[in-house]
């Protein structure tokens, strides 16, 4: 096998046990790697219904067969597990070193199963492979565990960690790297902490094997040459994701109040020209030539990286129209290890709850000293902080009356930072995405603006499987960050080749997205397994707030989404997958895609349509 | 007059962020803002009048023009 290992990590902290598998050349070939594998492996081996946070759940860290290798943003990997948030599939995937240093070990994917009694970490160099004691580490934030990991073992090494959100369970935590790098929003990092691993060392040393090195090098120069070229690229490196705060403004789509709105009248405060003007360095992902993390100094005097996401949903959302503010909001729970998306939609959720007086904590929007406190609540799990760790859906049940129009979760996973009152087919990206309400898979608004708001046509339907096939489906499986291709325009041959010349393997685009079908058709099939009888189309629906709550200000003033012909999309999109008018695979699609076995467990739990 | 508001990185490429344009006739936007003729289509969003449009568009006095760029939203 060239481009993949082949192998498997697979560490039992129960029993602690390490030992090294071969995986099967057709099942990467299949799945390719990253989400794809780990979607696999998660079907194959865990027992459904089980507790996210119990031993019995995996942790699974899958690199692809381009990751570490030379070329545009392959240094990426994807961490996942059934969520704690959305007792379904959950991932996330994170730029790190760790990515590369993991296929230079000699590994494809990691598989963290069991729980040790007491906190470790695992250090793993080559061949060599330790569980160490991390009670010394237990306690610390992020950027402490790794500074003294780094010292430890040297600043080469690559390192994923949990900071006390994981550790104490908050169901969105994430697992972070290279001080704030964070991924895994549905609570990967919480499962990391139930099973009290507290980091993840990794040094390789070794050379991973490719098909035809010489022009693999040659497609990875053009490629990076054709993105310095890109009209955008000089702006690009300016602002990275924060340009998108304007956009967002002018387009009524940015967060603001909990999505009560699309206009924020304080954007200006917050925007990628702010960040500018604050910016003291910059830093990116490995083997990347248009690097995004845009670092300030916050209002504490410390260094915080900031991207459009967080600043959305710690800005406009929760009424902060101060960047220095928003930027420390942003590092605390980078420290803790907290998702800022959903911590976003947590603060502007709770805020809404104290003035509808659901709550008894008072909360006011913009109170910058409050929402400080209520983050460490939070990661701490004190006092109000252990409700509102539990995220937006189960807040809601417990705290009732309608506050379930407004929790802003599709599956209990919280929106990310674009308001949908107007835009349909985003609405749909959302809430068919497969971890719950995530952009990463079909972001389709800037398509959608282009074309047309507030339609509901069959050609936005195609449009958003056309973006999950390539965005969750291609670059989540090879793994590798999309927005070289869509941010910069960087054709997509370029990664199909980029994967020949690793693996020696021809595939077309539609082979491709073949695979990405059947990736979809898993995730699908993972959520009805745990969800059995329970799981119904309206599992596909954005939250009632969009239906029946219109914007009040900017241009698009009085738009909301309309239910009927929402619903007439989400069967059109069902259609076009294969899947049935409940929203379950087809047993014929499910075969078509080489998951015949997959079909024969599902009909243990749901009866399929033909 | 015409009004053309631009955003992001077309900002730079147009060197103006908002203008108001006296038009002689309608022209075609491209004519109009002849380096629009060296960006791709599907790196630019047009709209005029708060509908889809595109860098062929004719435009008029009175017309209100966003140009923006194609973003990924992170």
């Amino acid at each position: 096998m060239k481009g993949w290992w082949g192998k498997l990590l697979r560490v039992n902290l129960s029993e602690n046990k390490v030992t090294v598998q071969q995986i099967d050349p057709e099942i990467l070939k299949m799945f390719i790697g990253g989400r794809g594998l780990a979607i696999k492996i998660l079907w194959d081996e865990l027992e459904p219904g089980i507790d996210p946070l119990s031993p019995k759940n995996k942790l699974v860290i899958a690199a692809g067969p381009i990751t570490g290798l030379v070329g545009p943003s392959t240094g990426k990997l994807v961490v996942a597990a059934k969520s704690p948030l959305t007792n379904g599939y959950g991932d996330g995937n994170i730029g790190t070193m760790a990515s590369v240093n993991l296929r230079r070990a000699g590994y494809d994917a990691i598989v963290i199963e069991g729980a040790a009694k007491k906190p470790v970490y695992l250090y793993i160099e080559n061949d060599n492979v330790s569980i160490l004691s991390a009670e010394g580490l237990w306690g610390k934030d992020t950027f402490e565990t790794e500074r003294i990991l780094k010292n430890v073992h040297g600043k080469d090494a690559g390192i994923l960690l949990i900071g006390p959100a994981g550790e104490n369970l908050v169901r969105y935590a994430t697992i972070i790297s290279q001080e704030g790098r964070s991924g895994g929003r549905p609570g990967i990092g919480a499962v990391m902490g139930s099973k009290k691993l507290k980091a993840i060392v990794i040094r390789g040393t070794k050379e991973i094997p490719v098909d035809d090195k010489k022009e693999l090098t040659k497609v990875a120069t053009e490629a990076y040459n054709e993105i310095k070229k890109a009209p955008a690229y000089d702006f690009w490196m300016r602002q990275g994701t924060m340009a998108t705060i304007e956009w967002s403004n002018t387009n009524s789509v940015l967060p603001t109040f909990n999505y009560r709105e699309g206009v924020y009248e304080l954007y200006r405060l917050i925007d990628g020209y702010s960040m500018e003007a604050m910016k003291v360095l910059q830093r990116g992902c490995p083997h990347c030539n248009m690097i995004c993390g845009n670092v300030v100094i916050d209002v504490e005097g410390e260094l915080s990286e900031l991207d459009y996401e967080n600043v959305a949903m710690l800005g406009s959302n929760i009424g902060l129209g101060h960047l220095g503010k928003v930027a420390a909001l942003n590092k605390l729970a980078d420290k803790y290890g907290i998702d800022t998306i959903s911590l976003g939609n947590v603060l502007g959720f709770a805020t809404e709850a104290s003035e509808k007086k659901l709550i008894d904590e008072k909360i006011e929007w913009g109170d910058y000293k409050k929402y400080k406190e209520l983050i460490e609540d939070i990661a701490y799990r004190r006092g109000i902080g252990d409700l509102l760790a539990e995220g937006t859906k189960r807040i809601s049940e417990k705290i009732k009356g309608d506050s379930w129009k407004w929790a802003m979760n599709v599956k209990g996973l919280e929106i990310s930072a674009y308001d949908c009152h107007a835009a349909p087919a985003m609405a749909l990206a959302y809430s068919t995405s497969p971890i719950g309400a995530h952009h990463k898979d079909a972001w389709v608004i800037a398509w959608e603006v282009k074309v047309g708001r507030l339609e509901y046509t069959k050609e936005k339907v195609e449009k958003v499987v056309e973006l999950q096939r390539i965005r969750g489906g291609i670059f989540e499986s090879l793994v590798s960050c999309r927005l070289p291709w869509i941010e910069l325009g960087l054709k997509l041959d370029y990664y199909v080749r980029l994967f020949k010349t690793a693996t020696g393997v021809a595939m077309t685009l539609d082979d491709f997205y073949k695979v990405a079908d059947r990736i979809y058709a898993l995730i699908r099939a993972f959520w009805v397994r745990e969800y059995g009888g329970k799981w119904d189309r309206t599992m596909d629906y954005p939250p009632a707030r969009w239906f029946e709550e219109p914007l009040t200000k900017g241009p698009l003033k009085g738009a909301h989404l309309d239910k009927d012909k929402y619903d007439e999309m989400l069967s059109w999109y069902y259609e076009l997958r294969g899947w049935d008018e409940r929203g379950i695979p087809k047993k014929s699609t499910l075969e078509s895609l080489g998951l015949s076995d997959v079909a024969n467990e599902l009909e243990n739990y749901v009866k399929l349509t033909p | 007059m015409a009004r053309i508001k631009t955003i992001g990185w077309l900002k730079d490429k147009l060197g103006f962020e908002e203008k108001e344009f006296k038009l002689e006739k309608p022209v075609r936007l491209e004519d109009f803002l002849p380096i629009l003729k060296s960006i791709s289509e599907q790196h630019v969003i047009v709209i005029v009048n708060g509908k889809p449009a595109t860098k062929n568009s004719l435009i008029r006095n009175n017309d209100e023009v966003v140009l923006m760029p194609m973003t990924s939203g992170g």
